[in-house]
């Protein structure tokens, strides 16, 4: 089963042209991640697919349905969960208000008991539920945004650069809970320079590389590739 | 959590019914009564800002649009068709909420924020107060005056002040009422989330234009009704009751009392406003505009000790107890 099927996008800012072409498939269940140099297009990637930036042209296909051109809010309501680089969080509201918004915003809305899953997967959040999101920790933010993400039970979850500026300590616990979700049968696309986590936990990669796909594989074909080690992923 | 929240109810109907009292206080003096009425009228303001300045994040000026709007359509409609002033102003509501719509949509497509936003909004004051300057048949530079009986209840005339505050105190009520629904709803989520970022928001599912238009076409609504019944309280309309001025006050009311906190407005309304006035008779004979330099005092004073708003003492004096 085919949860997401990107063919020929190109993308950009502008008249800046950014994505050359992409294809690049999800099926349902699996964890795809998308790895590459800094500046060869992968949060643009991210960005086109949920309907930040419009595509040049090209096809996202999502439940066989074309997404491309629709607004940003449409392809959320349609399943499309999207934790972009840094998490963006509302700073003003608390946390607990930040996972609300999670939920509130889909026409499924919150399923009873969901909350109390996210609580399960990061203990911290909800110790933290009536602070302003503003006044967590860098790795906190982090996983309010994942958590933001999922309480909206999306078809597709969509990481951008989750262990950006977050410590290693941090860092593995995250993916701690992303296997742990993944586990679970969670369909993810995700986005990362630290290969290392992301290769491990990826079913299947793809290697970005100005705006091209130049290399598709298993997780560990794409980490043990020498050309791919010494030229992109400085491993 | 649930305590609480009946413990805030008891606390507001405790509020309105001091305020409904508080005439009987003042009854033989139209001054004071003067004073209440004036803090009630910039108190539905203020509120009604909040929607969409305070929740919904936009920086306002356009208050005196949608209080011309509803003044001139009240006005017009008595002048013309002897329509009285009871669906007046509910009639002035709608046409600047119908303003409001059109002016909203292609702002909110276009994703114009921050100080174009504040630009744009304000330029609309004084455009429609050019507009009615020019308009001979419904505007035009001179007053219009309405009926002037010293009593009638279809023309919504009275002799003293007393039944006015207490329209707009059922208007003021009707105002914080409707913002609450909004908070702690879908709608008032959805706002907060655009105010705070609004990609982030709209990846999350929220309809950007679709919110921040509702939004704005309630708050002009409730500032289209309060300017049909400042016509009837001032005896006529004028051009200039597309005031950038007031539009200005409204935003700044708004934010030192605290962006999205249902009653910050009117906490910084009831004391600033009051203050204001009570300053403008006390100082107004020796020094003309005194009162203004310390009202701007004032509120650069709670800028810069309170950013997040007069609400805000309230908050942390709520949080030391708990
Ligand atoms: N808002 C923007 N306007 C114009 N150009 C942009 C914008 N955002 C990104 N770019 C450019 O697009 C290119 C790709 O950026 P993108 O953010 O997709 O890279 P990335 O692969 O995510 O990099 P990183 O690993 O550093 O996050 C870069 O050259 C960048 O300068
Ligand atoms: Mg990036």
């Amino acid at each position: 089963m085919t949860a997401l099927r990107v063919q020929g996008l190109r993308s950009g800012y502008g008249k800046v042209p950014i994505l050359a072409g992409v294809d690049l498939l999800v099926a349902g269940g699996e964890v795809v991640a998308v790895v590459g140099p800094n500046g060869s297009g992968k949060s643009t990637l991210l960005k086109t697919i949920c309907g930040l930036i419009r595509p040049y042209s090209g096809q996202i296909l999502f439940d066989g349905r074309d997404m491309a051109g629709r607004p940003s809010y449409h392809i959320a309501r349609a399943g499309i969960s999207y934790v972009p680089e840094g998490g963006r969080l509302f700073p003003n509201m608390t946390v607990r208000e930040n996972l609300l918004m999670g939920a509130f915003a889909t026409p499924a809305n919150l399923k009873s008991g969901l909350l109390e899953e996210i609580y399960t997967l990061f203990p911290i959040l909800q110790r933290r539920g009536r602070q302003y999101a503003a006044t967590l920790s860098g790795g906190e933010k982090q996983m309010l945004a994942i958590s933001r993400g999922l309480v909206s039970s999306p078809k597709i979850l969509m990481l951008d650069e989750p262990s950006l500026g977050i410590a290693p300590k941090l860092v593995e616990e995250i993916y701690d809970r992303l296997h742990a979700l993944k586990a679970k049968g969670l369909t993810v696309l995700l986005v990362e320079q630290n290969t290392n986590f992301a290769l491990e936990l990826a079913d299947r990669a793809y290697v970005l590389e100005n705006g091209r796909i130049v290399l598709e594989g298993s997780g560990q074909d794409v980490a043990a590739n020498p050309e791919i080690k010494r030229h992109f992923l400085g491993l | 959590m649930r305590r609480n929240s009946r413990g805030s109810w008891l606390l507001a109907i405790a509020l309105a019914a001091v305020a409904a009292a508080l005439p009987l206080a003042f009854l033989r003096n139209q001054y004071n009564l003067i004073l209440l009425t004036t803090v009630a009228l910039y108190g539905v303001l203020t509120s009604a800002w909040n929607i969409i300045g305070g929740m919904a994040g936009q920086l306002d000026l356009s208050a005196g649009a949608y209080l011309g709007l509803g003044a001139y359509t009240t006005a017009t409609l008595l002048l013309r068709w002897n329509i009285t002033p009871w669906v007046g102003m509910f009639a002035g509501g709608v046409v600047a909420m119908g303003f409001a719509f059109l002016v909203g949509f292609p702002l909110f497509r276009f994703r114009i924020r921050e100080v174009w936003y504040a630009l744009s909004s304000s330029a609309l004051v004084v455009v429609l107060q050019v507009v009615f300057l020019l308009w001979k048949q419904v505007g035009g530079p001179m007053e219009r005056l309405l009926p002037s009986a010293s009593f009638s209840l279809y023309n919504l005339r009275f002799q003293s002040y007393l039944p006015y505050y207490y329209i707009m105190l059922v208007l003021l009520l009707a105002t914080l009422f409707i913002a609450y629904r909004i908070r702690t709803r879908r709608l008032g989520y959805y706002l907060l989330a655009l105010g705070d970022n609004e990609d982030a928001a709209e990846v999350l599912g929220v309809d950007a234009r679709g919110s921040k238009l509702k939004a704005l076409v309630i708050y002009a609504f409730l500032v289209g009704i309060t300017g049909g019944l400042y016509a009837c309280i001032y005896g006529f309309v004028h051009t200039s009751f597309f005031s950038p001025t007031i539009s200005m006050e409204v935003a700044i009311l708004g934010i030192v009392g605290g962006l999205g906190i249902i009653y910050g407005p009117l906490l910084a309304t009831v004391i600033l406003v009051t203050g204001r006035e009570l300053l403008r008779a006390g100082l107004g004979g020796r020094l003309q505009s005194l009162y203004l330099v310390i009202y701007a005092v004032v509120l650069i004073l709670i800028a810069l000790l309170r950013p997040r708003g007069l609400a805000s003492l309230l908050g942390a004096w709520r949080k030391e107890r708990r």
